[in-house]
Protein backbone atom coordinates (compact mmCIF):
# COMPACT_ATOMS: atom_id res chain seq x y z
CA UNK A 1 0.00 0.00 0.00
CA UNK A 2 2.66 2.18 0.62
CA UNK A 3 5.05 1.03 -2.34
CA UNK A 4 4.86 4.13 -4.38
CA UNK A 5 6.96 5.46 -0.95
CA UNK A 6 9.13 2.52 -0.79
CA UNK A 7 9.50 1.90 -4.61
CA UNK A 8 12.08 4.56 -5.39
CA UNK A 9 14.68 3.59 -2.65
CA UNK A 10 14.70 0.02 -4.36
CA UNK A 11 17.01 1.30 -6.92
CA UNK A 12 20.63 1.82 -5.64
CA UNK A 13 21.19 4.82 -8.19
CA UNK A 14 18.50 6.31 -6.30
CA UNK A 15 19.34 5.78 -3.02
CA UNK A 16 22.65 7.38 -3.78
CA UNK A 17 20.81 10.28 -5.38
CA UNK A 18 18.86 10.68 -2.37
CA UNK A 19 21.65 11.30 -0.13
CA UNK A 20 23.54 13.43 -2.41
CA UNK A 21 20.29 15.61 -2.67
CA UNK A 22 19.85 15.75 1.05
CA UNK A 23 23.01 16.66 2.00
CA UNK A 24 23.28 19.13 -0.76
CA UNK A 25 20.13 20.63 -0.02
CA UNK A 26 20.87 21.41 4.11
CA UNK A 27 24.25 22.76 2.48
CA UNK A 28 23.01 25.31 0.02
CA UNK A 29 20.07 26.19 2.72
CA UNK A 30 21.74 26.87 5.63
CA UNK A 31 24.59 28.67 3.94
CA UNK A 32 21.85 30.19 1.88
CA UNK A 33 20.76 31.79 5.27
CA UNK A 34 23.85 33.62 4.95
CA UNK A 35 24.19 34.62 1.79
CA UNK A 36 20.46 35.77 1.95
CA UNK A 37 20.88 38.30 5.11
CA UNK A 38 24.40 39.74 3.64
CA UNK A 39 22.38 40.81 0.24
CA UNK A 40 25.64 38.42 -1.54
CA UNK A 41 22.22 36.38 -4.20
CA UNK A 42 23.87 37.76 -7.28
CA UNK A 43 27.33 36.64 -6.13
CA UNK A 44 25.95 33.21 -5.05
CA UNK A 45 24.52 33.08 -9.08
CA UNK A 46 27.64 34.93 -10.88
CA UNK A 47 29.66 32.22 -8.79
CA UNK A 48 27.22 29.12 -9.88
CA UNK A 49 28.19 29.93 -13.51
CA UNK A 50 31.72 30.82 -13.56
CA UNK A 51 32.92 27.65 -12.10
CA UNK A 52 31.95 26.22 -14.87
CA UNK A 53 34.99 26.90 -16.58
CA UNK A 54 36.71 25.66 -13.91
CA UNK A 55 34.97 22.67 -14.47
CA UNK A 56 36.08 22.28 -17.75
CA UNK A 57 39.67 23.51 -17.27
CA UNK A 58 40.05 20.81 -14.64
CA UNK A 59 38.80 18.29 -16.67
CA UNK A 60 41.04 18.80 -19.71
CA UNK A 61 43.96 19.54 -17.70
CA UNK A 62 43.46 16.21 -15.72
CA UNK A 63 43.44 17.87 -12.03
CA UNK A 64 40.15 17.27 -9.78
CA UNK A 65 37.04 18.94 -11.07
CA UNK A 66 36.43 20.04 -7.72
CA UNK A 67 40.03 22.02 -7.47
CA UNK A 68 39.25 24.12 -10.40
CA UNK A 69 36.09 24.86 -9.61
CA UNK A 70 37.15 26.42 -6.51
CA UNK A 71 39.75 28.14 -8.45
CA UNK A 72 37.40 29.79 -10.51
CA UNK A 73 35.02 30.69 -7.44
CA UNK A 74 37.90 32.76 -5.91
CA UNK A 75 38.71 34.26 -9.28
CA UNK A 76 35.24 35.62 -9.48
CA UNK A 77 34.78 36.76 -5.67
CA UNK A 78 38.87 38.42 -5.98
CA UNK A 79 37.28 40.32 -9.84
CA UNK A 80 34.06 41.20 -8.66
CA UNK A 81 35.77 42.61 -5.15
CA UNK A 82 38.63 44.49 -7.43
CA UNK A 83 36.21 45.77 -10.29
CA UNK A 84 33.04 46.73 -7.29
CA UNK A 85 35.93 48.77 -5.18
CA UNK A 86 36.28 51.01 -8.44
CA UNK A 87 34.03 53.69 -7.08
CA UNK A 88 32.33 54.22 -10.48
CA UNK A 89 31.10 50.64 -10.70
CA UNK A 90 28.89 48.76 -8.00
CA UNK A 91 29.95 45.06 -7.36
CA UNK A 92 26.58 44.42 -9.38
CA UNK A 93 28.55 45.77 -12.50
CA UNK A 94 31.41 43.40 -11.79
CA UNK A 95 29.39 40.09 -11.73
CA UNK A 96 26.89 41.17 -14.71
CA UNK A 97 30.25 41.07 -16.87
CA UNK A 98 32.57 38.15 -14.85
CA UNK A 99 29.11 35.79 -15.22
CA UNK A 100 28.69 35.72 -18.34
CA UNK A 101 32.21 36.03 -19.85
CA UNK A 102 33.91 33.23 -17.91
CA UNK A 103 30.35 30.96 -17.80
CA UNK A 104 30.82 31.84 -21.89
CA UNK A 105 34.09 30.87 -21.88
CA UNK A 106 33.61 27.92 -20.06
CA UNK A 107 30.43 26.56 -22.70
CA UNK A 108 32.69 27.74 -25.42
CA UNK A 109 35.58 25.37 -24.01
CA UNK A 110 32.85 22.46 -23.50
CA UNK A 111 32.04 22.73 -27.61
CA UNK A 112 35.46 22.77 -29.03
CA UNK A 113 36.45 19.83 -26.63
CA UNK A 114 34.97 16.42 -27.72
CA UNK A 115 37.08 14.62 -25.02
CA UNK A 116 34.69 16.12 -22.20
CA UNK A 117 32.31 13.13 -21.58
CA UNK A 118 29.66 15.22 -19.58
CA UNK A 119 27.23 17.31 -21.56
CA UNK A 120 26.13 20.59 -21.61
CA UNK A 121 22.66 19.56 -20.28
CA UNK A 122 24.59 18.11 -17.58
CA UNK A 123 26.48 21.03 -16.16
CA UNK A 124 23.54 23.47 -16.67
CA UNK A 125 20.77 21.25 -15.23
CA UNK A 126 22.76 18.50 -13.30
CA UNK A 127 22.52 14.81 -12.94
CA UNK A 128 22.10 13.90 -9.28
CA UNK A 129 20.74 9.76 -11.10
CA UNK A 130 24.87 10.05 -12.15
CA UNK A 131 26.40 11.03 -8.20
CA UNK A 132 28.94 9.12 -8.14
CA UNK A 133 30.50 7.77 -4.37
CA UNK A 134 33.36 10.97 -4.48
CA UNK A 135 30.56 13.48 -5.66
CA UNK A 136 28.73 11.73 -1.82
CA UNK A 137 32.22 11.93 -0.09
CA UNK A 138 32.71 15.69 -1.38
CA UNK A 139 29.03 16.79 -0.16
CA UNK A 140 29.46 14.80 2.92
CA UNK A 141 33.39 16.58 3.64
CA UNK A 142 31.70 20.00 2.88
CA UNK A 143 28.79 19.40 4.88
CA UNK A 144 31.30 18.53 8.02
CA UNK A 145 33.31 21.59 7.41
CA UNK A 146 30.48 23.88 7.33
CA UNK A 147 29.66 22.23 10.03
CA UNK A 148 32.85 23.45 12.07
CA UNK A 149 32.72 26.63 10.80
CA UNK A 150 29.18 26.87 12.49
CA UNK A 151 30.17 25.92 15.40
CA UNK A 152 33.22 27.54 15.96
CA UNK A 153 32.30 30.73 14.40
CA UNK A 154 28.79 30.93 13.63
CA UNK A 155 27.81 33.55 16.16
CA UNK A 156 30.84 36.07 15.06
CA UNK A 157 29.69 35.41 11.24
CA UNK A 158 25.94 37.13 11.81
CA UNK A 159 27.11 39.70 13.86
CA UNK A 160 29.16 40.48 11.09
CA UNK A 161 26.41 39.88 8.61
CA UNK A 162 23.92 41.97 11.58
CA UNK A 163 26.44 44.94 12.51
CA UNK A 164 29.60 45.15 10.64
CA UNK A 165 30.31 48.45 12.44
CA UNK A 166 30.30 46.39 15.59
CA UNK A 167 32.23 43.77 14.69
CA UNK A 168 35.04 45.44 13.74
CA UNK A 169 34.95 47.90 16.83
CA UNK A 170 34.60 44.71 18.78
CA UNK A 171 37.90 43.83 17.22
CA UNK A 172 36.92 41.01 14.74
CA UNK A 173 38.78 40.58 11.56
CA UNK A 174 36.01 40.82 9.26
CA UNK A 175 37.97 40.49 6.17
CA UNK A 176 39.05 37.52 7.71
CA UNK A 177 35.13 36.43 8.41
CA UNK A 178 34.09 37.42 5.25
CA UNK A 179 37.07 35.15 3.43
CA UNK A 180 35.76 32.12 5.85
CA UNK A 181 32.02 32.84 4.40
CA UNK A 182 32.51 33.22 0.92
CA UNK A 183 35.03 30.14 1.10
CA UNK A 184 32.12 27.93 2.44
CA UNK A 185 29.67 29.63 -0.35
CA UNK A 186 31.83 28.47 -2.94
CA UNK A 187 32.43 24.83 -1.62
CA UNK A 188 28.64 24.45 -1.32
CA UNK A 189 28.44 25.98 -4.95
CA UNK A 190 31.15 23.43 -6.31
CA UNK A 191 29.59 20.28 -4.56
CA UNK A 192 26.37 21.11 -5.06
CA UNK A 193 26.66 21.64 -9.40
CA UNK A 194 26.36 17.22 -9.54
CA UNK A 195 23.01 17.34 -7.76
CA UNK A 196 20.82 20.71 -9.23
CA UNK A 197 23.52 21.89 -12.21
CA UNK A 198 24.61 25.81 -12.20
CA UNK A 199 21.46 27.14 -13.76
CA UNK A 200 19.18 25.96 -11.22
CA UNK A 201 21.50 25.91 -8.13
CA UNK A 202 20.58 29.55 -6.89
CA UNK A 203 16.59 28.25 -6.61
CA UNK A 204 18.18 26.06 -3.92
CA UNK A 205 20.86 28.40 -2.28
CA UNK A 206 17.96 31.10 -2.19
CA UNK A 207 14.61 29.74 -2.23
CA UNK A 208 14.97 27.64 1.49
CA UNK A 209 16.37 30.91 3.59
CA UNK A 210 13.72 32.76 1.55
CA UNK A 211 10.94 30.52 2.83
CA UNK A 212 12.01 30.12 6.06
CA UNK A 213 12.62 34.46 6.93
CA UNK A 214 9.08 34.24 5.93
CA UNK A 215 8.16 31.87 9.11
CA UNK A 216 10.92 32.83 11.68
CA UNK A 217 12.49 35.70 13.43
CA UNK A 218 15.62 34.73 14.48
CA UNK A 219 18.72 33.77 12.63
CA UNK A 220 19.22 30.23 13.98
CA UNK A 221 15.89 29.11 13.64
CA UNK A 222 15.95 30.60 10.10
CA UNK A 223 19.05 28.80 9.11
CA UNK A 224 17.71 25.18 10.99
CA UNK A 225 14.55 25.69 9.35
CA UNK A 226 16.07 26.58 5.65
CA UNK A 227 18.19 23.38 6.22
CA UNK A 228 15.08 21.32 6.62
CA UNK A 229 13.39 22.43 3.72
CA UNK A 230 16.22 22.37 1.41
CA UNK A 231 16.47 18.22 2.35
CA UNK A 232 12.38 18.24 2.53
CA UNK A 233 12.49 19.61 -1.08
CA UNK A 234 15.18 17.25 -2.57
CA UNK A 235 12.98 14.44 -1.40
CA UNK A 236 10.14 15.76 -2.39
CA UNK A 237 11.48 16.87 -5.93
CA UNK A 238 13.34 13.00 -6.55
CA UNK A 239 9.98 11.72 -5.49
CA UNK A 240 8.19 13.70 -8.23
CA UNK A 241 11.42 13.30 -10.58
CA UNK A 242 10.79 9.36 -10.24
CA UNK A 243 7.30 9.22 -10.62
CA UNK A 244 6.45 11.88 -13.40
CA UNK A 245 10.43 11.72 -15.24
CA UNK A 246 11.54 14.65 -14.77
CA UNK A 247 15.40 15.90 -14.16
CA UNK A 248 15.80 15.53 -10.45
CA UNK A 249 17.70 19.04 -10.58
CA UNK A 250 14.37 20.74 -11.56
CA UNK A 251 12.06 19.28 -10.05
CA UNK A 252 14.26 19.98 -6.80
CA UNK A 253 13.88 23.35 -7.34
CA UNK A 254 10.19 23.40 -8.77
CA UNK A 255 9.33 21.89 -5.64
CA UNK A 256 11.77 24.51 -3.59
CA UNK A 257 9.49 27.44 -5.47
CA UNK A 258 6.48 25.67 -4.21
CA UNK A 259 6.82 25.66 -0.60
CA UNK A 260 7.93 29.11 -1.06
CA UNK A 261 4.55 30.41 -2.68
CA UNK A 262 2.88 28.28 -0.43
CA UNK A 263 4.15 29.66 2.51
CA UNK A 264 4.30 32.94 1.29
CA UNK A 265 0.03 32.52 0.62
CA UNK A 266 -0.02 31.25 3.90
CA UNK A 267 1.55 33.98 5.60
CA UNK A 268 -0.23 36.81 3.93
CA UNK A 269 -3.61 35.13 4.91
CA UNK A 270 -2.73 34.32 8.17
CA UNK A 271 -2.05 37.93 8.17
CA UNK A 272 0.78 37.63 10.94
CA UNK A 273 3.65 35.90 11.41
CA UNK A 274 7.40 36.02 9.85
CA UNK A 275 7.80 39.04 7.48
CA UNK A 276 4.71 40.60 7.54
CA UNK A 277 4.33 40.59 11.14
CA UNK A 278 7.17 42.38 11.07
CA UNK A 279 5.98 44.66 8.16
CA UNK A 280 2.81 45.75 10.16
CA UNK A 281 4.61 46.08 13.37
CA UNK A 282 6.38 48.45 12.74
CA UNK A 283 3.00 50.62 12.85
CA UNK A 284 1.60 48.75 14.89
CA UNK A 285 2.81 49.25 18.64
CA UNK A 286 0.69 46.48 20.63
CA UNK A 287 2.49 43.58 18.52
CA UNK A 288 3.85 41.15 20.54
CA UNK A 289 5.19 37.74 18.85
CA UNK A 290 2.94 35.31 21.08
CA UNK A 291 5.05 32.57 19.37
CA UNK A 292 8.32 33.13 20.32
CA UNK A 293 8.00 32.82 23.73
CA UNK A 294 10.55 30.32 24.68
CA UNK A 295 14.03 30.56 24.50
CA UNK A 296 16.49 29.35 21.94
CA UNK A 297 20.16 31.13 21.78
CA UNK A 298 23.12 28.50 21.06
CA UNK B 1 38.63 38.47 31.04
CA UNK B 2 34.87 37.39 32.83
CA UNK B 3 34.59 40.18 35.46
CA UNK B 4 33.95 43.26 34.65
CA UNK B 5 36.44 46.23 35.50
CA UNK B 6 35.86 48.45 38.77
CA UNK B 7 34.69 51.88 37.94
CA UNK B 8 37.58 53.87 39.03
CA UNK B 9 37.19 55.84 42.69
CA UNK B 10 35.04 58.60 42.33
CA UNK B 11 37.29 61.97 40.69
CA UNK B 12 38.67 64.14 43.72
CA UNK B 13 36.50 64.74 46.46
CA UNK B 14 34.29 67.43 47.15
CA UNK B 15 35.64 70.52 44.91
CA UNK B 16 34.79 71.71 41.50
CA UNK B 17 35.66 68.85 39.33
CA UNK B 18 38.17 70.42 36.66
CA UNK B 19 38.41 67.92 33.98
CA UNK B 20 42.30 68.64 33.82
CA UNK B 21 42.06 67.27 37.76
CA UNK B 22 41.99 63.34 37.29
CA UNK B 23 43.97 61.11 35.12
CA UNK B 24 43.41 61.17 31.49
CA UNK B 25 41.28 57.86 30.02
CA UNK B 26 41.37 58.82 26.35
CA UNK B 27 43.75 60.93 24.44
CA UNK B 28 44.39 61.67 20.99
CA UNK B 29 47.74 63.40 20.27
CA UNK B 30 48.61 65.12 16.86
CA UNK B 31 46.27 62.39 15.64
CA UNK B 32 45.58 62.83 12.01
CA UNK B 33 43.77 60.63 9.45
CA UNK B 34 43.90 61.03 5.41
CA UNK B 35 41.66 58.75 2.49
CA UNK B 36 42.74 58.66 -0.38
CA UNK B 37 45.22 61.74 0.31
CA UNK B 38 42.43 63.50 1.68
CA UNK B 39 42.66 64.71 5.61
CA UNK B 40 39.56 63.90 7.03
CA UNK B 41 41.41 64.32 10.70
CA UNK B 42 44.23 66.68 11.49
CA UNK B 43 46.64 67.17 14.16
CA UNK B 44 43.92 66.90 16.45
CA UNK B 45 44.76 66.92 20.50
CA UNK B 46 42.83 66.42 23.62
CA UNK B 47 42.64 64.79 26.90
CA UNK B 48 39.46 63.18 28.64
CA UNK B 49 39.12 61.81 32.02
CA UNK B 50 36.93 59.27 33.63
CA UNK B 51 33.69 60.32 34.54
CA UNK B 52 33.05 62.60 31.89
CA UNK B 53 30.18 63.30 29.15
CA UNK B 54 31.76 64.73 26.01
CA UNK B 55 29.97 66.45 22.82
CA UNK B 56 31.57 66.36 19.61
CA UNK B 57 30.50 68.54 17.65
CA UNK B 58 30.93 69.90 13.94
CA UNK B 59 29.77 70.59 10.49
CA UNK B 60 29.13 67.02 8.19
CA UNK B 61 32.23 65.93 6.98
CA UNK B 62 34.22 67.58 10.02
CA UNK B 63 35.33 63.77 10.75
CA UNK B 64 33.25 63.12 13.77
CA UNK B 65 32.91 59.45 13.07
CA UNK B 66 36.39 59.32 12.21
CA UNK B 67 37.85 60.28 15.02
CA UNK B 68 35.73 57.29 17.06
CA UNK B 69 36.55 54.94 14.38
CA UNK B 70 40.82 56.47 15.05
CA UNK B 71 39.99 55.84 18.88
CA UNK B 72 38.97 52.61 18.26
CA UNK B 73 41.86 51.94 15.89
CA UNK B 74 40.18 51.29 13.18
CA UNK B 75 41.17 53.33 10.85
CA UNK B 76 44.86 54.16 9.68
CA UNK B 77 46.36 57.32 11.39
CA UNK B 78 49.41 59.07 12.54
CA UNK B 79 49.78 60.37 15.77
CA UNK B 80 48.93 59.10 19.28
CA UNK B 81 45.80 58.05 20.53
CA UNK B 82 45.23 55.92 24.22
CA UNK B 83 42.11 54.48 25.71
CA UNK B 84 42.67 53.53 28.36
CA UNK B 85 40.49 50.19 29.64
CA UNK B 86 37.59 48.56 27.11
CA UNK B 87 35.91 50.47 24.79
CA UNK B 88 32.46 49.94 24.28
CA UNK B 89 30.68 51.66 21.15
CA UNK B 90 27.38 52.54 19.58
CA UNK B 91 27.47 52.55 15.51
CA UNK B 92 25.26 55.11 13.57
CA UNK B 93 22.10 53.52 13.22
CA UNK B 94 21.36 53.49 10.03
CA UNK B 95 24.92 51.51 9.52
CA UNK B 96 23.31 48.69 11.40
CA UNK B 97 20.94 46.11 9.29
CA UNK B 98 16.96 46.10 9.34
CA UNK B 99 16.65 43.21 7.55
CA UNK B 100 18.40 41.00 9.61
CA UNK B 101 16.17 38.14 12.05
CA UNK B 102 16.88 38.94 15.74
CA UNK B 103 14.80 39.98 18.67
CA UNK B 104 15.74 42.89 20.67
CA UNK B 105 17.57 40.37 23.54
CA UNK B 106 19.41 38.73 20.90
CA UNK B 107 21.28 41.73 20.09
CA UNK B 108 21.74 42.68 23.01
CA UNK B 109 24.01 39.60 23.77
CA UNK B 110 26.09 40.10 21.21
CA UNK B 111 27.67 42.41 23.34
CA UNK B 112 28.74 39.34 25.15
CA UNK B 113 30.71 38.36 22.52
CA UNK B 114 34.04 39.11 22.61
CA UNK B 115 33.83 37.97 26.18
CA UNK B 116 32.78 34.19 25.30
CA UNK B 117 35.61 33.37 22.61
CA UNK B 118 35.00 31.68 20.04
CA UNK B 119 33.34 28.82 19.94
CA UNK B 120 31.15 29.23 23.27
CA UNK B 121 27.82 30.34 23.06
CA UNK B 122 25.68 32.94 25.15
CA UNK B 123 24.63 31.65 28.75
CA UNK B 124 21.95 31.92 31.01
CA UNK B 125 24.50 34.82 32.91
CA UNK B 126 24.37 36.48 29.63
CA UNK B 127 20.69 36.09 28.63
CA UNK B 128 19.76 37.66 32.38
CA UNK B 129 22.47 40.52 31.91
CA UNK B 130 20.85 41.30 28.78
CA UNK B 131 17.22 41.70 30.32
CA UNK B 132 18.08 43.91 32.84
CA UNK B 133 20.00 45.91 30.34
CA UNK B 134 17.01 46.14 28.41
CA UNK B 135 14.65 47.22 31.89
CA UNK B 136 17.35 50.14 32.00
CA UNK B 137 16.36 51.47 28.76
CA UNK B 138 12.89 50.81 29.49
CA UNK B 139 12.35 47.85 26.45
CA UNK B 140 11.82 45.06 29.04
CA UNK B 141 8.58 44.22 27.68
CA UNK B 142 10.24 44.34 23.81
CA UNK B 143 12.70 41.80 24.51
CA UNK B 144 11.04 39.00 21.74
CA UNK B 145 10.25 41.48 19.29
CA UNK B 146 12.28 41.57 16.18
CA UNK B 147 14.59 44.26 16.15
CA UNK B 148 13.31 45.62 12.64
CA UNK B 149 10.17 45.78 13.49
CA UNK B 150 11.42 48.66 16.41
CA UNK B 151 10.88 52.28 15.78
CA UNK B 152 14.15 54.22 15.33
CA UNK B 153 14.03 55.32 19.28
CA UNK B 154 13.85 51.78 20.52
CA UNK B 155 16.46 50.22 17.81
CA UNK B 156 18.85 52.85 19.18
CA UNK B 157 17.95 52.43 22.61
CA UNK B 158 18.50 48.60 22.04
CA UNK B 159 22.12 49.91 20.70
CA UNK B 160 22.76 51.40 23.81
CA UNK B 161 21.68 48.04 25.72
CA UNK B 162 24.08 46.08 24.05
CA UNK B 163 27.00 49.02 24.36
CA UNK B 164 26.12 48.37 28.23
CA UNK B 165 26.48 44.85 27.48
CA UNK B 166 29.80 45.15 27.00
CA UNK B 167 30.92 46.95 29.99
CA UNK B 168 32.80 49.30 28.93
CA UNK B 169 34.94 51.85 30.37
CA UNK B 170 34.44 54.39 27.68
CA UNK B 171 31.66 54.64 25.92
CA UNK B 172 31.66 55.72 22.38
CA UNK B 173 28.60 56.66 20.80
CA UNK B 174 27.63 58.00 17.50
CA UNK B 175 24.89 59.95 16.68
CA UNK B 176 23.04 58.28 19.36
CA UNK B 177 20.18 61.03 19.96
CA UNK B 178 19.71 62.00 16.00
CA UNK B 179 16.88 61.24 14.76
CA UNK B 180 15.00 59.85 17.65
CA UNK B 181 12.01 60.28 19.32
CA UNK B 182 11.99 62.71 22.83
CA UNK B 183 11.52 60.06 25.19
CA UNK B 184 13.63 57.78 23.27
CA UNK B 185 16.09 60.95 23.94
CA UNK B 186 15.68 61.39 27.47
CA UNK B 187 15.90 57.43 28.29
CA UNK B 188 19.23 57.57 26.34
CA UNK B 189 20.77 60.71 28.34
CA UNK B 190 19.38 59.29 31.58
CA UNK B 191 21.16 55.71 30.85
CA UNK B 192 24.50 58.49 30.18
CA UNK B 193 24.35 59.81 33.21
CA UNK B 194 24.49 56.94 35.19
CA UNK B 195 27.07 55.85 33.39
CA UNK B 196 28.99 58.83 33.87
CA UNK B 197 27.94 59.20 37.70
CA UNK B 198 30.23 55.42 37.81
CA UNK B 199 33.09 56.95 36.56
CA UNK B 200 32.75 56.03 32.66
CA UNK B 201 34.15 58.23 29.78
CA UNK B 202 30.86 58.89 27.56
CA UNK B 203 31.94 60.71 24.10
CA UNK B 204 29.07 61.26 21.29
CA UNK B 205 28.83 62.50 18.67
CA UNK B 206 26.01 65.15 17.66
CA UNK B 207 24.49 67.49 15.42
CA UNK B 208 22.64 69.48 18.36
CA UNK B 209 24.56 72.44 19.80
CA UNK B 210 21.35 72.89 21.95
CA UNK B 211 21.53 69.89 23.47
CA UNK B 212 24.74 69.42 23.64
CA UNK B 213 25.38 72.65 25.45
CA UNK B 214 22.74 71.45 27.95
CA UNK B 215 23.80 67.95 28.90
CA UNK B 216 27.69 67.67 28.07
CA UNK B 217 30.12 68.14 30.59
CA UNK B 218 32.61 69.67 27.90
CA UNK B 219 32.45 70.42 24.13
CA UNK B 220 35.08 69.86 21.17
CA UNK B 221 33.95 71.29 18.17
CA UNK B 222 35.50 69.64 15.16
CA UNK B 223 36.57 70.53 11.61
CA UNK B 224 38.86 68.21 10.79
CA UNK B 225 41.03 69.80 13.42
CA UNK B 226 40.25 70.71 16.71
CA UNK B 227 38.51 74.40 16.78
CA UNK B 228 37.07 74.67 20.06
CA UNK B 229 37.47 72.54 23.42
CA UNK B 230 36.07 73.06 26.84
CA UNK B 231 32.36 74.18 28.27
CA UNK B 232 29.48 75.14 26.33
CA UNK B 233 30.29 78.85 27.02
CA UNK B 234 33.59 78.61 25.93
CA UNK B 235 33.15 77.45 22.42
CA UNK B 236 29.42 77.94 21.77
CA UNK B 237 30.50 81.72 20.43
CA UNK B 238 29.41 82.80 17.25
CA UNK B 239 33.49 83.54 16.37
CA UNK B 240 34.05 79.66 17.62
CA UNK B 241 31.22 78.34 15.81
CA UNK B 242 32.05 80.81 12.60
CA UNK B 243 35.24 79.27 12.38
CA UNK B 244 33.73 75.65 12.69
CA UNK B 245 30.77 75.78 10.42
CA UNK B 246 32.90 78.57 8.19
CA UNK B 247 28.61 79.74 7.66
CA UNK B 248 26.35 82.73 9.80
CA UNK B 249 26.22 81.81 13.17
CA UNK B 250 23.08 83.97 14.94
CA UNK B 251 22.99 83.31 18.66
CA UNK B 252 19.82 83.65 20.21
CA UNK B 253 18.75 84.17 23.50
CA UNK B 254 19.56 81.71 26.47
CA UNK B 255 22.62 80.28 24.37
CA UNK B 256 21.19 78.68 21.10
CA UNK B 257 23.09 78.74 18.03
CA UNK B 258 21.56 79.44 14.81
CA UNK B 259 23.78 78.15 11.72
CA UNK B 260 22.90 79.06 7.98
CA UNK B 261 23.49 75.79 7.19
CA UNK B 262 19.97 74.20 6.75
CA UNK B 263 20.82 70.28 6.90
CA UNK B 264 21.26 69.06 10.55
CA UNK B 265 17.84 69.82 11.99
CA UNK B 266 15.15 66.82 11.23
CA UNK B 267 12.25 68.44 12.85
CA UNK B 268 9.31 65.97 11.30
CA UNK B 269 11.67 62.95 12.34
CA UNK B 270 11.10 63.99 16.17
CA UNK B 271 7.70 63.33 17.55
CA UNK B 272 6.61 62.45 20.09
CA UNK B 273 7.17 58.53 19.79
Amino acid sequence: MLDWLTDPWTSALMRRAFFEAMLVGALCGALGCFVLVRGLAFLGESVAHTVVLGVVLAFLAGVPIAAGAAVLAVVTVGLTTAIGNDRRFSADTAMGILLPSLFGAGVALIALSEGYRSNLDDVLFGSVLAATEIDLALALLAGALTAVMLVLAGKELALVAFDRAMAQAMGYRTALLDLLLLGAVALAVVVSLRAVGNVLLAGLLLGPPATARLLCQTFWRMLACAGSIGVAASIAGLYLSWYVEVGGGAAIVLVVAAIFIAVAIGVRVAGRGGASGERRAATDFAYTPAYESESHYH
Amino acid sequence: MTSPRSAPDRLDEGGDQGPHAAPATVTADRLSVAFGGHPALSEVCFALTGGTFTGVLGPNGAGKTTLLRALLGLVAATGETTLRGRAAYVPQLAMVSEAFPIDALGVVIMGRYPRLGWRRRPGRGDRRLAADLLEQVGLADRARSPFGALSGGQRQRVLMARALAQEGDVLLLDEPLTGIDAPSQSTMLDVIGAQRAQGKTVVMTTHDLGQAARECDRLLLLNRTVIGDGTAAEVLTPEVLGRAYEAQVVMLDGGAALIDEGVHHHPSRRGAG
